[in-house]
């Protein structure tokens, strides 16, 4: 109960920006290693060690770059819930593109604008198949007979038909 | 070329590089610098080491190919045996067999481009239904907070200002409202859906509401809508009650 009374708002940039660094960094490994293995020397020895040192020099700045984007996300995000009350779609995609401009904001208003746009639509991109996984699960638990649909209790009982549909005078 | 052989200068790599047209020098460079081992013996005959280019920085791609010939051809003789370490001597023509191959690869390509083209075309289209259709989840979600929130009972019972979410996830994201689609007797089709408010003073409440579809199959008028204070005495205010 109490965490389900918890907020999960600011907690959640801390969780983020700790989800990215391992997704990056784990990402980031796998891609250094096959980058470093294929540019090494021939010979096996020579791969392993330089699979290992582009593990060991590139991954760890992938997961920053990532935690960087995940934890500025997150932070977007929250602050868009506090200011809409109102938890939707539009949030993430605001909050992509407004990341993706801050990130830039250092090559000029141009760069800026361009990397808010692709920020934006990527996280759109998310947003897409998070929408289409969710009407799948809701097709998936969709109930088989609608005599199982009764209105909730919470509602008054509807009002009972008269007798012979037609109301009685007299 | 030949003329630079004879003379037994050394083969610098981005000589024979050069020769044979290496698409990706950088990367090949980058890899013998960074063993030491660039002093290759003079005497080493170009074909051997343009094979062996080939096998460590991978074939050469054809539109510089076909620059270098031009640029070999400038300079005379010593084009033969390099091109002919190029391509088996076929001087640039592609023979019947690698066009076959060219061709599945363009086609293969292709189908990879479509499929992402369509993904991106359905995904896109979902967002945007979802977004800017009145009749979509997010649509009715929308609407069914709003008129919460303009409900005068609801914002005493929960003060102002009033905010608005769905089920959470294991992530801390609330953005989707659970929700259920069914048919009825008379094949009419109706969705349920279920949100959270939470009000200024803290308390929260749960808003349970159903849409029907109009003649249009698209849903646009609410058969029920009420909120529900969570705490005790789980009190309901019923802002809509059109069965």
């Amino acid at each position: 109960m109490e965490e389900y009374a918890r907020e999960p708002c600011p907690y959640r940039i801390v969780d983020d920006c700790g989800g990215a660094f391992t997704m990056g960094a784990i990402g980031g490994g796998v891609f250094q290693s096959i980058k470093g293995f294929r540019n090494a020397p021939a010979g096996w020895r020579h791969r392993a060690l330089g699979s290992l040192t582009a593990v060991k020099m590139r991954a760890p700045i992938t997961g920053g770059n990532f935690a960087i984007w995940g934890g500025l996300f997150s932070t977007f995000d929250c602050g868009m819930v506090y200011l809409r009350k109102k938890e939707d779609p539009w949030n993430s995609i605001a909050s992509g593109a407004v990341t993706g401009g801050v990130l830039a904001a250092r090559s000029g208003w141009a760069a800026m604008a361009g990397s808010a746009v692709i920020g934006g639509v990527l996280l759109a991109l998310i947003e897409g198949v998070g929408i289409l996984i969710t009407r799948m699960s809701a097709e998936q638990f969709k109930p088989i007979s609608p005599t199982e649909m009764e209105d909730p209790t919470q509602l008054p009982p509807k009002q009972a038909p008269p007798f012979g549909g037609q109301p009685a005078y007299q | 070329m030949l003329s630079r052989l004879h003379t037994h200068k050394p083969i610098t790599m981005e000589f024979v590089a050069l020769a044979v047209g290496v698409k990706n020098m950088q990367r090949f460079t980058n890899r013998e610098m960074s063993t030491k081992q660039v002093q290759y013996p003079v005497q080493m005959d170009v074909q051997g080491l343009s094979r062996k280019l080939l096998r460590v920085a991978g074939p050469p791609c054809w539109q510089p190919c076909r620059l270098q010939m031009r640029k070999a051809e400038d300079r005379g003789r010593g084009r033969r045996e390099v091109v002919e370490s190029r391509d088996g001597g076929t001087g640039g023509q592609l023979t019947t067999g690698q066009k076959v191959v060219e061709a599945g690869k363009d086609v293969t390509y292709l189908g990879i481009v479509i499929f992402g083209v369509g993904v991106m075309g359905v995904l896109f289209y979902a967002i945007g239904r979802e977004l800017f259709s009145g009749g979509s989840i997010n649509g009715i979600y929308t609407d069914a907070m709003n008129r919460c929130k303009d409900n005068e009972e609801v914002k005493v019972a929960l003060g102002t200002p009033i905010a608005g979410f769905g089920e959470e996830t294991r992530r801390g994201r609330r953005r989707h409202p659970a929700y259920t689609e069914y048919t009825d007797d008379a094949g009419m089709k109706h969705l349920r859906m279920k949100f959270y408010l939470k009000g200024g003073s803290g308390r929260r409440a749960t808003v349970h509401l159903e849409v029907t579809e109009n003649d249009r199959g698209k849903y646009d008028s609410f058969r029920y809508l009420f909120v529900q204070l969570d705490a005790y005495p789980h009190r309901t205010m019923i802002i809509q009650d059109n069965r």
